[in-house]
């Protein structure tokens, strides 16, 4: 047997193995992502979503936009930080929840974030919003009102920023809004709810429409 | 040739491929024109309506510059969501008129107007109405402490019969009866949806109610409770007759009842401790006040001796008491008997002050030529076999007697 020969031969016998090597890191790889598949579809099933619904993220540059003026001198409390902390997450998901129900008629997360009479204003008209929509861009807020027992807050959104859209058709209309509202938030079981709130002034921009 | 064939094919696959490539750029900066071509809508539906009105009226609103029959959307919306109608023009105008019962709600209402891609925008005023029974009433903290300048809080949140809250200013009266049946008003008027009022504490304890009212319209009433905050120095006294330093009978301790610097009982639940120190050691236990007194249930000390008793609350405490236990055995008879190689001690029987056995179970100890043996006393006796027993001695209680056996 000459050296070519033998050269030649493991030329070869490299080609079969790695002819027998790939498909078979293939088969592996594949079955290893049919299996994250499979895995990814059990932890994530509707089941597993009930069980560990938390409440929804909100977004850091929303939380950027949320600005507290300075509070009055004549509170009858000083709150405190994590409760303007708690506060701030209530208005915003209160604002959430509304845009929610707006998009979807979703009332199931309404009497989370409103009572009494808000959330009878909430549901009765969650069936009418029929295209129309509204989200929140941001919100200047003031304190008016702090209980003794801190239970009860006044709150005033000096100027809520919010972008309100109208879908006609294949049409969206779009028109940016800065509002003010009044509110009565309290303390139930642990989480703070809005009682009542009640818009104060409104200017806007133009319609923009949009296919 | 072959070769010349080759690179001809790969130049047509590469300039395939760059098209592809172009093209795909191409679209993916246009699509977004696409998908945004912004433009302003078409806003010139006018909106008439009046400027301003009462919740629970019918509010009339009329759209106008609308061309033939059209539908006509019209919604309202004073903040938690929009009321919507719909009609058809004539004569180039809609006509709504609004039901009280399916208003907006109170405030600054956002009225629009739809009708295809035409819209019209404008607001309104929305009054809203008298407050209505029941008010809310919010009250706390619920219990105040007298002569602390603490405060207790009513909020009311008066609402019309929509659920709107009233017209800021509308004057809120509360009626306080304090304890003791003194009643007293007070007013505060709504600002930002709200009216509160400070009720401070004074000197007497007890149950205050209030009330809030804005006309006819009543909500529930609300109770708070003055109570004691500290109480002033209190005696201490055992309840019982003083038990024989037994290490077993029980015996109370009981403080008078306590009061503050107004003569106000101190509330249930107060708590005191009560310190003990005697031959046996020092002992702490803790009681809350029932009926304004400290209770402390105590076994007696098992040597006999005195011990000194003080009672503590957070701000003031008892004299210190002295309590003397008096010996639990009256004697304590030693027999030895003294065997060919062992010797016998028989104790007993050992009997309390008034004659009775000491109660089985009692521990003893018995020293014989210095070997320690505990044992334990049944009706009054206990016996022992030791190698020795010329010198015995003997401790039950506290109490020791001792004993001299035969030289052997």
């Amino acid at each position: 047997m000459t050296m070519p020969e033998t050269v030649e031969r493991r030329t070869k016998k490299r080609i079969l193995r790695l002819s027998l090597i790939i498909p078979l890191l293939c088969g592996a790889a594949a079955i290893l992502l049919l299996s994250s598949a499979i895995m990814a579809s059990i932890v994530s099933d509707q089941e597993t979503q009930d069980i560990f619904t938390d409440a929804a993220v909100i977004p850091p540059e929303l939380l950027d936009e949320i600005v507290w003026l300075d509070d009055p001198d004549d509170l009858p409390r000083e709150m405190e930080p994590l409760t303007r902390i708690a506060v701030t997450s209530s208005w915003i998901r209160a604002w959430e929840q509304l845009e929610i129900v707006a998009r979807t008629g979703d009332t199931s997360g309404v009497e989370v974030y409103f009572a009494n009479s808000a959330r009878e204003g909430v549901l009765e008209r969650a069936g009418q919003w029929s295209g129309r929509s509204v989200s929140q861009v941001g919100h200047d807020l003031q304190l008016s009102f702090y209980s003794e027992d801190g239970q009860v807050i006044g709150l005033s959104s000096v100027e809520s920023h919010l972008v309100r859209t109208d879908r006609v058709d294949d049409v969206e209309f779009t028109r940016e809004t800065r509002e003010s509202y009044d509110a009565v938030l309290v303390l139930d079981d642990g989480n703070w709810r809005i009682h009542h709130w009640v818009r104060r002034s409104l200017e806007g921009g133009s319609w923009t429409a949009s296919s | 040739m072959i070769r010349l064939v080759d690179r001809n094919r790969r130049v047509r696959v590469a300039a395939v491929v760059v098209l592809v490539a172009l093209g795909l750029f191409a679209f993916m900066e246009a699509r977004p024109a696409l998908q945004q071509p912004d433009a302003l809508a078409f806003v010139d539906l006018a909106i008439e309506h009046p400027e301003s009105m009462n919740v629970g009226e019918r509010i009339p609103i009329t759209v106008q510059g609308l061309a033939g029959d059209q539908v006509v959307h019209l919604s309202l919306d004073a903040g938690y969501g929009p009321r919507t109608f719909t009609s058809l023009s004539s004569d180039g105008e809609a006509q709504f008129l609004v039901p009280a019962a399916e208003g907006p709600g109170a405030g600054l209402v956002l009225i629009e107007a739809v009708s295809g891609v035409r819209r019209g925008l404008s607001t309104m005023e929305v009054v809203p109405g008298d407050a209505v029974s029941p008010l809310d009433v919010f009250l706390g903290p619920r219990t105040i402490e007298v002569g602390t300048g603490d405060i207790a809080m009513i909020v009311a949140v008066p609402a019309d019969s929509f659920g709107n809250p009233v017209v800021t200013g509308t004057d809120v009266d509360y009626t306080l009866t304090r304890p003791g049946g003194e009643t007293s008003t007070d007013a505060a008027p709504t600002e930002k949806l709200l009216s509160y009022i400070e009720v401070g504490s004074r000197t007497k304890t007890g149950r205050n109610v209030v009330s809030a009212r804005v006309g006819e319209a009543q909500g529930p009433e609300r109770i708070f409770d003055e109570v004691a905050a500290f109480a002033v120095p209190f005696e201490i006294a055992v309840v019982d007759a003083i038990p024989v330093a037994n290490g077993r009978d029980l015996f109370s301790i009981s403080t008078g009842e306590l009061f503050d610097q107004f003569g106000n009982r101190l509330p249930d639940g107060t708590i005191g401790h009560l310190e003990l120190s005697g031959v046996t050691g020092r002992r702490r236990m803790s009681a809350s006040a029932i009926d304004s007194r400290l209770h402390f249930i105590i076994e007696a000390p098992s040597k006999p001796g005195q011990a000194i008793a003080q009672v503590f609350t957070s701000a003031a405490e008892s004299e210190p008491l002295s309590i003397t236990f008096p010996t639990a055995v009256a004697q304590i008879p030693i027999e030895i008997t003294e065997g060919p190689e062992v010797s016998r001690i028989d104790v007993g029987r050992v009997v309390e002050p008034d004659g009775a056995f000491i109660p089985d179970g009692t521990p003893a100890e018995i020293i014989s030529d210095g070997k320690l043996y505990d044992v334990i006393i049944e009706s009054g006796l206990v016996s022992i076999v030791v190698p020795t027993a010329n010198d015995v001695q003997v401790t039950i209680l506290g109490e020791t007697a001792s004993a001299q056996g035969p030289t052997r």
